[in-house]
């Protein structure tokens, strides 16, 4: 009770202290504020970063809390700017990575609120500084003398323990607020019922002697008189009114679990939504990672900016619990603003993404999707394909989209086209993509022609198990003609598979061949494995076992020219009498069998008979050859 | 957080199995989106679909689509195909441009 009294008392004094801060203090204060403001003009480009002079940047650090992360940040913005200094050609400052460019946003961020504190400051020190002064006295006589308090000294207090206490506002503030209302209260039940002061005020009076010596205390008014005017039933209905109000008012910045739940579920009624309905570990989550004052600031901002509310379906509870416990009023002017102005993004898409994808308004998936930004809008990328296919792609690791773009770049490849039709691809948590690129690659298609045909056929490369769909075509004798018709073959690829599903279904046929053991850990290990195989890597496993040494050499199909259909159907394929087989599957199945500790006899047999339908003979004449090459 | 995939026909090994392979960020999006999520198994419920883990462990970017799109874009295949190749062969169903 006594620790709120304090806390007020010291507060007061020190912002009443303030006030006598020179003229000096006040031109320097000012000649910051048109420093950042020039410097924020000059602000076109992430280079501009490198003129932050040392004094410049450890003041503007100074307002980073906790004071811990001042030094971290002051090293990374530093090296920024000695990389780019050093960068003679300039190929940093145009290629920053997204971390960097984070750094660069950051220092943006901290010198705008640096002006907006230092404006404070200098509306505290200007020539409202009198009038703010003379309320401070004011309030810190009515405190000292256990007057009764107003609506609008709650308010001073608030703003003062704001401005004063930012790292530990929520307590601090909890603590005078429980000192002011039970205060209040007393005052209040003292005046209505006629009762004597409480033993509360003499103790409070030791505090009331020790500040008496710095500041003039204003004298008591007479109780009885004080009495009489208040006890018009006027002002009787106003005061009572008014403790209403500020209990409802200030409810919302108390720390205890159990009026913190109180206040969410407020909260989700000013905003429309049931919060009794939300799931218990996301009530949790509320409860753990945010103070209600920081709720409160984005509940306000949600209630005068209605696009997230009135966008959310009314059921959809788990999203407004994430934006509440994951977001907050900047990310969410950033990601529309991105949406909105530069995408263009039409209402009923932003319905979508504010739906299905709520996390674009996290922290990370805000980060991912701005910088992503950049990529969609180079390309000219449109974001509606995006919604409609995988519209996790918007919020997909920056460093890997980045990545995907540059090994795109090595072909002439219409990049819009790629990751609008493999979304799907780009989404998943893997590499898909990359993946699926690399197998055409070892599978013979030239990948220039492959990526100049239409966009339908880049579908393809959104399969989970392309290597396995293609060597079963080229098992079934179908390899050469996929690249019958020159600049098609990934159109003809996705043509036969769509038909060979559809032919499947029609006539209940098995449309894959199914491992014979498929529940065996051997074949689960090759079935997820993910692993892929190129040429080198054929060389190596060569050079290490003779018996595929024997094998290559054997039973590859003799070519008599070198067109590229004789060149693929070299690379691909084994010829076994009638039987083909795929190449690329017998090494990479090997490879996957050796690891798993079969031998190698056993492991060719397994390789070369994996998913592959054989009659009894083909199998015996299988054994029989792997016998030969001295299995 | 995604405890809710129980009450569609998702056995308690195959729920284990889901927590253990989807990586957190498909996680977050399937208890975030959980509204939608339901929607969607539900509309695929009602074709036939019984193979729900395959769509949530290789696609479950079905998941976080509009529904509304998602019955346009499946009306183009024949539905009895489609629920075939969902329950079979989930990975074909890029190749009909879903």
């Amino acid at each position: 009770m006594l620790a709120g009294k304090e806390i007020i008392i010291g507060l007061l004094k020190q912002a009443i202290a303030s006030f006598n801060n020179t003229d000096q203090e006040r031109q320097t204060i000012i000649t910051d504020i048109d420093n950042y403001k020039t410097f924020l003009t000059n602000f076109t480009s992430p280079v501009a970063i490198t003129q932050l002079s040392t004094e410049m940047l450890d003041r503007l650090v100074e307002n980073i809390v906790p004071a811990e992360n001042q030094a971290t940040l002051v090293a990374k913005i530093k090296l920024l700017q000695d990389l780019m200094v050093e960068d003679a050609d300039q190929n940093y400052q145009k290629n920053l990575a997204p971390e960097q460019l984070m750094i660069v946003e950051e220092v943006k961020e901290l010198i705008i609120r640096t002006i907006s504190k230092n404006q404070f400051l200098i509306s505290v020190l200007n020539d409202k500084a009198g009038k703010a002064k003379t309320k401070y006295q004011e309030l810190l006589t009515l405190i000292e003398n256990n007057e009764l308090i107003k609506e609008s000294d709650y308010d001073l207090l608030a703003e003062l323990v704001r401005n004063y206490c930012t790292v530990q506002f929520e307590n601090t503030w909890d603590k005078v607020l429980t000192y002011l209302n039970v205060r209040n209260a007393e005052k209040l039940g003292m005046i209505f019922n006629g009762q004597s002061e409480k033993p509360i005020i003499a103790e409070e009076s030791e505090i009331n002697d020790q500040v008496a010596l710095e500041v003039p205390v204003k004298p008591k008014a007479a109780p009885e008189s004080e009495r009489i005017e208040i006890k018009t039933a006027k002002l009787e209905q106003k005061l009572l009114d008014f403790i209403q109000k500020s209990r409802e008012k200030y409810r919302a910045i108390i720390s205890n679990p159990i009026e913190k739940e109180k206040v969410i579920n407020t909260f989700f009624d000013e905003l429309g939504f049931n919060y009794e309905h939300l799931d218990l570990a996301l009530k949790n989550q509320l409860l753990l990672y945010r103070n209600v004052y920081q709720l409160k600031r984005l509940v306000d901002y949600l209630k005068s900016n209605q696009t997230i509310t009135s966008n959310l379906n009314p059921g959809n509870l788990e999203a407004l619990a994430y934006i509440l416990s994951e977001s907050n009023e900047i990310i969410i002017e950033k990601v529309l603003r991105q949406l909105v102005y530069v995408h263009d993004v039409s209402d009923p898409d932003l319905k979508k993404i504010i739906n299905l994808m709520t996390p674009i308004f996290g922290e990370k998936g805000s980060k991912n999707f701005l910088a992503n930004a950049k990529i969609f809008e180079q390309y000219g990328i449109d974001l509606q394909v995006i919604i409609n296919s995988s519209i996790n792609v918007l919020v997909v690791n920056n460093k890997k989209l980045r990545e995907i773009v540059k090994v795109l770049s090595k072909y002439p490849v219409d990049i819009k086209g790629i990751i609008e039709k493999c979304a799907i691809a780009i989404g998943k948590a893997d590499d898909l993509l990359i993946h699926n690129i690399k197998i055409l690659e070892n599978y013979g298609f030239d990948l220039t022609t492959f990526f100049a045909e239409k966009s339908s056929s880049y579908v393809i490369l959104n399969c989970y198990y392309l290597a396995e769909k293609i060597d079963q075509i080229i098992e079934a004798g179908l390899g050469e003609e996929i690249h019958r018709e020159p600049g098609a073959a990934g159109a003809i690829l996705t043509r036969m598979i769509v038909k060979k599903v559809s032919y499947c279904f029609k006539n209940n046929l098995l449309t894959w061949e199914k491992a014979s053991d498929s529940e065996s850990l051997i074949s689960k290990r090759v079935a997820d494995s993910g692993y892929i195989i190129d040429e080198p890597e054929i060389r190596l496993l060569v050079a290490e076992h003779s018996i595929l040494g024997a094998l290559d050499d054997g039973y590859r199909p003799a070519i008599f020219s070198l067109t590229p259909l004789a060149l693929i159907r070299r690379r691909t394929q084994f010829q076994f009498d009638q039987t083909v087989i795929s190449r690329l599957k017998v090494f990479r199945v090997f490879k996957l069998a050796i690891d798993h500790g079969l031998s190698e006899s056993e492991a060719l047999l397994y390789a070369i008979t994996y998913k592959t339908a054989l009659s009894a003979a083909e199998y015996q004449n299988i054994k029989y050859i792997i016998e030969k090459l001295g299995g | 957080m995604i405890e809710y995939l129980k009450t569609f026909i998702i056995t308690t090994k195959e729920y284990d199995y889901i927590c253990d392979h989807l990586d957190s960020e498909l996680i977050l999006n399937l208890t975030v989106m959980q509204d939608n999520v339901c929607e969607v198994l539900q509309f695929l419920t009602s074709l036939g679909v019984k193979n729900l883990i395959a769509v949530l462990l290789y696609r479950p970017d079905l998941c976080f689509r509009d529904i509304d799109t998602l019955k346009e874009q499946f009306m183009r295949v024949d539905p009895q195909l489609l629920v075939n190749i969902i329950n079979h062969n989930i990975d074909d169903l890029v190749c009909f441009s879903i």
